[in-house]
């Protein structure tokens, strides 16, 4: 029987002596004491729980993968080795990651993963690790592969065999879509915006555009991926510099809008997925920056239920977004 | 829907032009939806033939990988 849901330290420390097999969120002094075994896990102390958000330095936060599951190979990859991920995915499974959040090779995963070579080739899911908001800047994020050593610069992935039988699928649920706002385009990739973009076609500055216009900088820029809405947030505006710093990279020759607001995020998140067939979900994480700005302390988010992040990874970097894997029977 | 289609082999020219954008759909997968959104901008900022031949291999290894999760955009190619 699964054990997903919150946990304490002693539970998720005999799970693992049982051989489950585990993806775990929590603070760094929890996860730092669990034995060695086939778990992942990545620092964080925001939760949706069962009841609801919820702040938890005394529990784990446990997505338990074992019941189906045939075999996984718990592997670490530092900013050398992270671009041959796509080598190392099962034949029929996922991979899960948890990559160290403001670490280099957080960096260099969000600017660089769909330039992996064969990076698509298998579901790919997984979160940025963080820390409490109040602790930025004290204390690193930090990631774990397979037993209580901290990784602050290393991503810990899970690559996971499934039965013949069953296939797993990534996919995400965003508010947010594109406003009617001027379309934005960036003249090169990067976490910051340090001269003129493009708005409207003309060149100008995004910082003095955003003042200009006093735009919400809680809406993320939403850029339209073939359908799928894809969220840059705005981590700072600075008006001296006439800089724009993202939590994630912006491309070169994307076209990006300011994102609609979205009243009630708790209950919007409701009412649309009620309206979606998503299966079985195994995993789903969201981001800490709906968790801070639509206040979803003590709220749902439906049924899903996951650890509270930095950035979400459904194949590249997210932000503001949920992301979910199912499990599902073949046809 | 999976084990009806055949996947058609790497030299076909169908994969150049979903490589190109010639052929696009409304993707389904969302994979599909991230891998094609990047390699249409490759190709219109590259158009040789040796990076439309790459970008081509890629899609055709991603069908070749994810042949279970991304049939409908397969069938929506060869329809």
């Amino acid at each position: 029987m699964s054990k997903t849901g919150m946990h304490t330290l002693s539970e998720v420390s005999q799970m693992i002596s049982d051989g489950r097999i585990l993806m775990l969120a929590g603070d760094e002094d929890l996860l730092s004491k669990l034995p060695a075994g086939k778990w992942i896990g990545g620092t964080s102390v925001n939760f949706i729980a069962d009841q609801g958000g919820t702040t938890d330095r005394d529990r784990i936060f446990v997505t338990d993968l074992t019941d189906r599951t045939d075999k996984v190979e718990i592997r670490a990859y530092d900013a050398d080795t992270i671009n041959k991920l796509g080598a190392d995915y099962p034949a029929n499974g996922f991979a899960a990651i948890i990559v160290p959040g403001m670490s280099g090779i957080h960096a260099s995963f969000a600017k660089d993963v769909q330039s992996y070579d064969g990076i698509f080739n298998s579901p790919l899911i997984g979160w940025i690790a963080g820390v409490h908001l109040s602790e930025i800047g004290k204390r690193a994020p930090k990631s774990f592969a397979g037993n209580g050593v901290p990784l602050s610069d290393k991503a810990a992935v899970m690559h996971v065999t499934l039965p013949e039988d069953l296939h797993a699928t990534v996919d995400i649920i965003n508010l947010f879509s594109q406003g009617t706002g001027d379309a934005i385009v960036f003249d090169k990739d990067g976490f910051e915006s340090d001269g003129d973009c493009h708005i409207a076609g003309k060149p100008v500055s995004l910082a003095r555009y955003v003042a200009e216009r006093g735009i919400d900088t809680k809406l993320p820029l939403v850029a339209n991926y073939n359908g799928a809405m894809i969220n840059v947030s705005i981590q700072s505006v600075d008006q001296d510099a006439g800089k724009v710093q993202f939590y994630a990279p912006v491309f070169n020759g994307v076209e990006y809008r300011f994102a609609e607001p979205v009243n009630d995020y708790a209950a919007t998140f409701a009412k649309n997925l009620q309206g979606q067939k998503i299966g079985d979900v195994a995993f789903s994480c969201n981001c800490i920056l709906n968790y801070a700005y639509a206040e979803l302390e003590g709220k749902k988010t439906g049924t899903l239920v996951g650890p509270i992040t930095f950035g979400e990874v459904a194949y590249m970097l997210l932000n503001q977004t949920l992301a979910y894997l199912t499990i599902q029977r073949a046809a | 829907m999976a084990n009806e289609l055949t996947l058609p082999p790497s030299s076909d020219p169908r994969w150049t032009s979903v490589a190109t954008g010639k052929i696009h759909r409304p993707w389904s997968n969302l994979a599909m939806k991230i891998m094609m959104s990047r390699i249409t901008r490759e190709t219109a900022r590259d158009a040789s033939t040796a990076n439309v031949q790459k970008c081509a291999a890629e899609i055709f290894a991603f069908f070749q990988k994810n042949l279970k999760i991304a049939s409908d955009d397969l069938a929506a190619i060869l329809a």
